[in-house]
């Protein structure tokens, strides 16, 4: 299993907007990781480039500047912020950095909710 | 909020980095108001400076939040490529090229060279308000307004971070917190993996404290001999603890080479007593509670303080 794992949701915002929810998952036994992890590292082959995409994930900021330009050609680009969202268990900003579309706008804060699937420890799933 | 006082959330500098490929351009970013989380608004105002040189490499360095350095990393788009630099590794991490001398996920190691800054090891026992002290003290300290940068590194397997001490929604935290830890003491391989974590943490505190004016080591809740090369990368420690039992064996991991600051015995009441000055502060405090960025104590703030002038 390679050390960085991307796994990609289907979501919308809490307004009803589609988009792609992309999860950072380190798989490292300590949680670390390498510069050198980037050179395998690929997007999901079913990304929608017509969708924006929020990304969110615990992970050094070099990866997420990775991510963020690898992801360019989106629709929109967003970061997700857990002090940003509603009081909720799952609810959170997530901050558009990057826009080519009227729908959203740059600095804006979309409220999303994270996927119940990247909970797997305190959901026992 | 209006644009100049968006503008005065964020200050870009050009600077630049010193390798042992060359002398690199480097974009800087400082937090002005580090007090509270800055304003998304601040994306659609910010403007590069104008000397920052888009036909050349840029290198990103500075804390900031995860939104706005994408930010810049897309308002930089257009370099032959963009690198960040890892302050704890002290390397530039490549992470987009448009030339051949260059691959994504090159590491280039920095050269610095400046005088380490002070590092202060926070233990004591579990519960007892380690990370929120840690969090209160950087916020206070830098309040300030005497010291530049202050860090915490937290050279545990938490999955704690700032982000979980300026957060309205606790629920939220807590299961991220759970999510993002790795509790390796329990995993079969732990007397290999331990070992090698504290060696790794060892050398992130070693490269913060060329970058960074005071490095506060929240070292988590054991005095364990494996942390050994970590307490060697510190120059002063605070216990706090709520097991009196605890705290001999904190000394005895600090001592001889660390100067003692202060003993704080965490009570769950509010209250605060000044037990000794000499030869180290010594305390009774209840304010550790998870949720707030909190207040220290003015003796204990001032104590600290007299590291950086050493």
């Amino acid at each position: 299993m390679s050390a960085i794992q991307l796994q990609l949701f289907r979501e919308q915002t809490q307004s009803g907007l589609t988009y792609q929810h992309l999860h950072i998952q380190i798989n490292t036994q300590d949680g670390l990781i390498v510069p050198a992890d980037l050179k395998n590292l690929f997007l999901p082959e079913e990304m929608v480039w017509s969708q924006g995409v929020v990304i969110e994930g615990k992970a050094p900021i070099w990866l997420y500047a990775y991510l963020v330009h690898a992801c360019h050609p989106a629709a929109w680009v967003a970061c997700f912020d857990p002090r940003l969202g509603e009081p909720t268990p799952q609810s959170g900003g997530a901050v558009v950095i990057a826009t080519h579309t009227r729908e959203v706008a740059l600095g804006e804060v979309l409220k999303v909710n994270l996927p119940a699937a990247i909970f797997r420890k305190t959901t026992g799933t | 909020m209006n644009t100049i006082t968006l503008q005065k959330q964020v200050e870009l500098q050009v600077t630049e980095l010193k390798t042992e490929m060359g002398i690199y351009q480097t974009l800087a970013i400082n937090l002005v108001m580090f007090r509270e989380l800055i304003k998304t608004d601040v994306l659609a105002q910010i403007k590069l400076p104008d000397e920052l040189d888009l036909s050349r490499e840029v290198i990103l360095d500075g804390q900031a939040p995860t939104w706005l350095y994408a930010n810049l990393v897309e308002r930089c788009w257009q370099a032959p490529w963009i690198g960040c630099h890892a302050a704890k590794e002290k390397l530039i991490v490549v992470i987009q090229t448009r030339i051949s001398t260059i691959s994504i996920g090159d590491a280039i190691p920095v050269l610095l060279n400046r005088t380490p800054c002070p590092a202060i090891l926070i233990g004591g026992s579990p519960d007892s308000g380690k990370s929120v002290l840690s969090n209160a003290l950087r916020f206070n300290l830098m309040k300030t307004g005497a010291v530049g940068r202050v860090f915490v590194h937290r050279a545990s397997w938490d999955g704690e971070g700032n982000w979980a001490y300026e957060g309205a929604n606790r629920d939220l935290v807590k299961k991220l917190i759970v999510e993002n830890e790795f509790r390796l003491h329990e995993h079969p391989e732990t007397a290999k993996l331990i070992p090698n974590f504290f060696k790794y943490h060892s050398s992130a505190v070693q490269n913060l404290r060329e970058v960074v004016d005071l490095v506060l080591v929240d070292v988590g809740g054991k005095p364990q001999t494996e942390k050994a090369p970590l307490v060697e990368q510190c120059t002063h420690y605070i216990i706090i603890s709520k097991e009196s039992d605890a705290i001999p064996k904190w000394h005895e991991l600090c001592h001889p080479n660390l100067q003692p600051l202060a003993v704080i015995r965490s009570v769950r009441q509010k209250r605060e007593e000044v037990l000794q000055k000499q030869p180290f502060l010594e305390i009774i405090d209840g304010r550790w509670r998870e949720g707030e960025i909190q207040s220290v104590p003015d003796i204990l703030l001032e104590n600290v303080l007299t590291v950086l002038h050493a």
